[in-house]
């Protein structure tokens, strides 16, 4: 389980979290919502020790953060993060070199299922196929959970449906996913749980299927209640 | 071989095989510079030899007699030998920079697969660290097997009785630019080799209080630059403070330098490896 104990953080004078705290679960696909500049990114980088928080505590299975917990958790950012002029079969390999939980044969079945070229260079490949090299980066690894910013961000439709159909497929499953992103529509069918984030705290934590049974509301639904007042 | 060390080297031969397209390039502009160099001042001087004995109708002797011999030292004089040195120890310093700061400003943001490698962030700073030496020393020991090669070219092309018989070796010594570069006192070696080892650090450390701390810590990394210089420095000072300048014999002054510069070095990396595991921001 992440656990994000009453998280801090400012940036300048501005305080973007006050106070965040919630779970997330293996099993399960978790997402972080909220307007633009609310904090999602940034929870996504503290929780990988990208950024330093003010106050707080994160746990990944109940220890605090170290060089260990990459073995545990892959996180797939929204920008490319591999050197350009790296092919994708050499960003491949140097994911091979480091991490002993790369799975090769899963990463032969990423390549295939978005029908990636192993020789094409990173710099030459489109925004979508660059958001894909990122999910074959974090995908390939055989880690518990699995955080990713915005993978639709920038991207076609069909690229879209595309990594939809990842956090469907065995590529996922069991894994404990936290995704934020935007273009919620796209995996509401699919999110387990949604953690809505407003004024740099949790304003809501719900079951996604719960809220549907129950209230009848959509997610989108619940964000609009909020965002418009 | 455990797999912290195998992981460092691993990180280490990556960062060379970055910069190894600039290296290459600063090996073969020096190789091609410094081969320019000790043709031209010999094709010069005799030319210059010519030159006298048309204008003077003398002989060759003479005119060997009235110009001088050939030094070795108007080749390490040259600017085709200092340009190559100059270009390479910008080219260095610069790295020092460009090494942390195209991880984040590159076309893609390699700071996130740096910093989320299941190694310890340490093995970054010292991989690029030692980079940084590799390159270093590899131009110094071309541009010593340059010289060395020049040296020998020189001799061939030039007539013995002609040739300067000082010794390459006492040439680099009394020369201002390679008495540096290759020193032959043990405690010159040392010192500008502390000078170096502290000076990148303190660079190092200043990029990651800026990665830090933004403005902040840019100003608060020139605050600590100037600490460290002023560290170093102040021994020189001490005598003048005590009112008797013979208070330290010089190989005291040294050592308490050294002390001094070893303690900054090594402030800089406990200061940097706490920047790099818990303040730093992607």
């Amino acid at each position: 389980m992440i656990e994000v104990n009453n998280i801090y953080k400012s940036f300048g004078k501005k305080k973007v979290l006050n106070g965040v705290s919630f779970t997330a679960v293996k099993g399960e696909i978790t997402c972080l919502v909220g307007v633009n500049g609310v904090g999602k990114t940034t929870i996504l980088n503290a929780i990988m020790n990208l950024t330093p928080l003010k106050k707080g505590s994160i746990l990944i299975d109940g220890k605090p953060l170290s060089v260990d917990s990459y073995n545990h958790i892959a996180f797939i950012p929204d920008a490319a993060i591999m050197l350009p002029n790296m092919t994708v079969q050499e960003a491949m390999d140097f994911m091979k070199d480091y991490y002993k939980t790369w799975n090769g044969n899963r990463a032969k079945e990423i390549v295939k299922f978005f029908r990636l070229n192993p020789s094409d260079r990173i710099s030459n490949l489109s925004k979508g196929n660059q958001a894909k090299v990122n999910l074959l980066m974090g995908l390939a690894l055989d880690v518990e959970y699995i955080l990713m910013d915005e993978p639709f961000s920038g991207i076609d439709i069909f690229t879209r449906e595309q990594i939809t159909e990842v956090f469907s497929s065995r590529l996922v499953e069991d894994r404990g996913v936290l995704i934020t992103t935007h273009e919620i529509q796209d995996i509401e069918h699919l999110i387990d749980r949604v953690i809505l984030l407003d004024n740099g705290v949790v304003y809501k934590d719900f079951n996604a299927e719960d809220m549907r049974e129950t209230e009848g509301k959509s997610v989108v639904d619940v964000m609009r209640e909020v965002y418009n007042g | 071989m455990s797999h912290s060390v195998k992981s460092f080297i691993k990180l280490t031969s990556f960062e060379l095989e970055r910069i190894s397209k600039v290296f290459f390039g600063l090996i073969g502009f020096t190789l091609i510079s410094n081969l320019i160099g000790y043709i031209f001042p010999i094709l010069r001087f005799n030319q210059d030899i010519e030159e006298y004995m048309i204008s003077q109708n003398i002989s060759v002797e003479m005119a060997h007699d009235a110009l001088g011999p050939f030094s070795f030292d108007r080749v390490l004089n040259s600017g085709w030998i200092a340009f190559p040195i100059v270009i390479g120890v910008t080219s260095i310093g610069l790295y020092a920079l460009f090494t942390w700061y195209r991880e984040w400003f590159g076309k893609n943001t390699f700071a996130y697969r740096l910093f989320m490698l299941p190694v310890p962030r340490t093995q970054v700073f010292f991989s690029k660290l030692v980079t940084i030496y590799i390159g270093i020393y590899s131009l110094i020991a071309v541009q010593m097997l340059s010289v060395f090669g020049g040296y020998q070219l020189t001799n061939w092309l030039i007539a013995d009785a002609v040739m300067d018989p000082n010794p390459l070796i006492s040439l680099i010594h009394s020369n201002f630019l390679f008495a540096y570069l290759f020193p032959v006192d043990t405690g010159l070696y040392f010192t500008i080799n502390l000078i170096g080892l502290t000076g990148i650090l303190v660079v190092f450390t200043i990029i990651l209080l800026e990665r830090s701390y933004a403005l902040k810590g840019f100003g608060l990394g020139l605050m600590y630059a100037g600490f460290v210089i002023v560290l170093g420095i102040l021994p020189h000072f001490i005598g003048e403070f005590a009112g008797n300048r013979y208070l330290l014999f010089y190989s005291e002054l040294m050592i308490i330098t050294y002390i001094l510069l070893a303690l900054a070095s090594i402030g800089s990396i406990i200061w940097s490896r706490h920047l790099i595991n818990r303040k730093i921001t992607i």
